[in-house]
């Protein structure tokens, strides 16, 4: 009995040993690299980073806030899991995100007279529908063709954002003459929350989490997605059809960010126009890659860099320019990353099996 | 004076202990043959002898003197060179380009003269190799010979040979030991390691024998019987042939039957010319060949892993002609694949998700603990070892990982059953239980296609025997093992 208690005792505190060294220690080392930057600024580090990390939380318009950037943030990065589950990377969250709000754009624009109950649902499934189909062009490719996924993702970006400026400075711009269109009617805004700005879009996001970590716990589907994604010809062998499985998860993957921009145009923005792309869907890529490809840790780790995005707002009034929130972001990243290769590599080399060779089995 | 000395080797993985206070000595111009089970830690000593792995403790003394490698390339400087069981050789270059390969080059390169000089020592051990020839035109047998003068190109006196004829046809086979005795002739010390009996008492001046990470005993090859060295590796008696296990004929209904069937492989080459075939209910028909004869194309082109180009198949009678993997899985066909880490299983995932590959469709909510109940109930029919469901199937052993296959494929009595290699890399006695599943479907009326390298494991348990070569396949109405062997090099 007491055997068992000091076992699991020493398995959590093994845990805990592996998180301090994988994000804790790469954490803490970002920060102390960056107040150097922030002592040449003449601004005290210790003053910025407690404003950073804790100014949220002390008013509720900060909060609002905070939901605002959470939500785009933790769509985009569960689409990057789930197409990443079936080893597609799709690094063109980016342009499905645009793709989804001018497609919602587009509806409330031309049924802006639709009640919200009709023009919102419309909204939702113009976005996801588009933001998938901008998908399955290079899911398509990928299956047939066999062309690398990560190329033609990130070129379909460029080409999705170019196509959204097509529209806003032609035929959808606003009476002001200015390369936006026209503010929706109300029936086309998202509800808000708390009387804030936040609005009930954080809700998609939440939902699509616990959806998909149901969906891969408990589904065949997701078995078969996790089977296609850690082995092609195993899966093949188990009778599986890889390329409808692929093709499915990059349609929901297409779909999930093709909300991300709806929610932001109809929650946000109200209207289209060339500045809706902010990067949220590169910075979902880093937040999958931190998150170890779990949609739990998806959740966790999205408010995290929705407190740093924040903060950077709030350490503006200090006359602190919020580009360090984003070198920040980028050291914490590289550091991480870092720690993750050593720790491998270390773990490897202890045991022995730095050396051996591709599909050979140790005889350990 | 000795050629290389290993003095109380230790190496422990983990909780593993690989290798347990190990010597083993080796004499200049001496066969030894190092002989085990998979896992008795051959392959780590070698590894520690080739600079891969360094030993927790002991030391290595070569020509008495104490050396300590920190890379493989400090053990090449030493003279020694190891050929892997799999070849380290660029296809697409020349036999020259890889032989060269890894020593130090000058900035210009003068092939002549490198041929030139290759030649020489090619001569000097009867070595006839075209070194202008691409290394993918080269047989199995002619790699092998690439390696070795790789190796001696880079000063190699002392060579280690891993398993060396496990991809090799009987001839090949002796073509290798003649090379190996005439080095034996000019002095170059060799390690030949191996888990067959046969060979290593028909080439070795001495044995070295491991169990268990130790070594049992060093032996001189002198009025050796098999059964004793059997002993001595596995610890207990063993039944070292199959014994006759054949079905005996009458009337049997048709499962699998193949008519002209033509298939490319993934280079787009011919690998299968219409192939006919027919197997039987309760009846085993062993495919023998030299590994890369289209043996694995003919396995997926049944199971549905392969387009045919022409020729038909038929399973039970319902035409299966380029059929989806799926629906030939629900006719009953199970499938060991030859490849059983890349194919058979997915090495990341754990025990339960393994088991699932075939019986996902079972389950239509995945319910941990009915999967678990399932999965545990077959890992332990089927006796595998394993630390815990949870655990990711590529911490299991060879001999564990093919029971879990085995325990997934024949869940339930297949009607037709593929098993490619279905031994191979496996020790004693989990070869001796695999037969003994193979015979027991047979017996309980599944038709088997079993195909493998071993010819006496095939002519022990095959009703028929077909040869097949560059994707054509042979009838044999003869079970001599002279006869198969040549049929086997492609010359009846």
């Amino acid at each position: 009995m007491s055997d068992v208690i000091v076992e699991k005792r020493s398995r959590i505190s093994q845990i805990l040993i592996r998180a301090g060294l994988l994000y804790v220690a790469p954490i803490l080392l970002s920060f102390s690299l960056c107040s150097i930057l922030l002592l040449a600024i003449g601004a005290n580090p210790l003053d910025i980073y407690f404003r950073l990390l804790f100014g949220t939380f002390r008013s509720r318009y900060w909060i609002s806030e905070l939901i605002l950037k959470v939500t785009p943030l933790l769509l985009c990065s569960l689409a990057v899991t789930l197409a990443l589950k079936a080893k597609f990377w799709n690094i063109g969250v980016e342009g499905q995100f645009c793709m989804g709000a001018w497609a919602a754009g587009g509806i409330a624009i031309t049924f802006g007279s639709l009640p919200g109950y009709l023009l919102l649902p419309l909204m939702v499934i113009a976005g996801f529908v588009s933001g998938s189909l901008w998908g399955a062009i290079p899911g398509v490719l990928k299956i047939k063709l066999k062309v690398n996924e990560i190329i033609t993702t990130l070129l379909m970006n460029y080409v999705a954002a170019l196509w959204l400026n097509h529209f806003v400075y032609g035929r959808w711009k606003g009476r002001d003459g200015f390369p936006y269109t026209d503010t929706f009617s109300k029936s086309a805004y998202l509800p808000t929350l708390f009387g804030q700005r936040a609005h009930i879009g954080i809700f998609f996001g939440i939902a699509a989490a616990v959806i998909l970590y149901f969906v891969f716990e408990r589904t065949r589907f997701g078995y078969k997605a996790k089977v296609v994604g850690e082995n092609v010809k195993a899966a093949r062998y188990g009778g599986i059809n890889t390329g409808f499985v692929t093709l499915a998860v990059v349609l929901l993957s297409g779909g999930i960010a093709g909300i991300a921009g709806m929610s932001d145009v109809a929650g946000i923005h109200h209207r289209l126009n060339p500045n809706i792309l902010l990067g949220y869907g590169y910075t979902g890529i880093i937040i999958a890659w931190l998150s170890k490809n779990k949609p739990l840790n998806v959740l966790i780790i999205s408010i995290l860099f929705g407190i740093l995005a924040v903060g950077g707002d709030i350490i503006q009034v200090r006359q602190v320019p919020n580009a360090i929130v984003r070198i920040l972001q980028g050291t914490i990243f590289l550091s991480v990353l870092a720690a993750d290769g050593i720790m491998h590599r270390t773990r490897k080399s202890r045991r022995g099996e730095a050396k051996t060779r591709r599909g050979e089995l140790t005889e350990a | 004076m000795k050629a290389v000395e290993l003095k109380s080797i230790t190496k422990s993985f983990g909780r593993t202990t690989a290798n347990d206070g190990v010597d083993l000595d080796l004499d200049q111009g001496e066969i030894h043959a190092v002989l085990g089970e998979n896992g008795a830690g051959k392959s780590t000593l070698m590894n520690i002898l080739s600079g891969l792995y360094q030993p927790d403790s002991g030391s290595i003394f070569i020509q008495n003197q104490e050396v300590r490698f920190r890379s493989p390339r400090d053990a090449i400087r030493m003279g020694i060179g190891m050929i892997h069981q799999h070849f380290m050789l660029i296809q697409s270059h020349t036999v020259l380009d890889n032989i060269i390969l890894g020593t130090r080059l000058p900035v210009f390169l003068n092939r002549d003269k490198l041929t030139d000089k290759i030649f020489d020592c090619c001569q000097r051990l009867n070595f006839q190799i075209n070194l202008k020839a691409r290394v993918w035109q080269l047989s199995t047998g002619e790699q092998q010979r690439v390696e070795i003068i790789k190796a001696l190109y880079q000063g190699a006196r002392i060579l280690i040979l891993d398993e060396p004829t496990s991809i090799l046809t009987p001839q090949e086979s002796e073509g290798l030991f003649d090379i190996l005795r005439s080095m034996r002739e000019e002095g170059y010390s060799i390690v030949f390691v191996s888990h067959k009996l046969g060979e290593v008492l028909s080439i070795a001046d001495r044995i070295s024998i491991l169990r268990k990470g130790r070594l049992v005993d060093t032996i001189p090859n002198q009025n050796l019987r098999q059964e004793e060295l059997a002993r001595l590796m596995v610890g207990r008696d063993v039944a070292l042939d199959a014994g006759d296990q054949r079905a005996v004929p009458g009337e049997a209904e048709t499962i699998l039957r193949m008519a002209g069937v033509t298939a490319r492989n993934d280079r787009r080459l011919i690998a299968l010319e219409s192939v006919s075939l027919a197997i039987h209910s309760g009846e085993i028909l062993g495919i023998a060949g030299v590994a890369g004869n289209g043996q694995s194309e003919l396995a997926e082109v049944i199971t549905g892993l392969r387009k045919t180009e022409s020729g038909s198949i038929k399973i039970l009678g319902q035409d299966v002609t380029n059929a989806s993997a799926k629906s030939i899985i629900e006719l009953g066909v199970a499938y060991i694949p030859e490849d059983r880490i890349n194919v058979g299983s997915v090495g990341s995932l754990d025990i339960c998700d393994n088991v699932m590959l075939k019986c996902y469709d079972l389950f239509s909510f995945l319910n941990a603990v009915e999967i678990s109940e399932y999965s545990e109930g077959l890992m332990d029919k089927y006796e595998v070892v394993y630390p815990g469901l949870s655990t990711p199937v590529r911490h299991l052993s060879g001999g564990n990982l093919q029971k879990l296959i085995l325990s997934r494929e024949l869940r339930e009595i297949p009607k037709l059953l593929i098993a490619a290699y279905p031994v191979r890399g496996l020790d004693v006695g989990a070869i001796e239980y695999v037969r003994e599943i193979l015979v027991d479907c047979r017996n309980k009326g599944s038709a088997i296609l079993l195909i493998s390298e071993a010819l006496d494991e095939l002519l022990a348990l095959s009703d028929r025997i077909a040869v097949i070569y560059e994707g054509k396949l042979t009838f044999m109405s003869t079970r001599d093992v002279h006869t198969i062997g040549l049929a086997m090099a492609g010359s009846s």
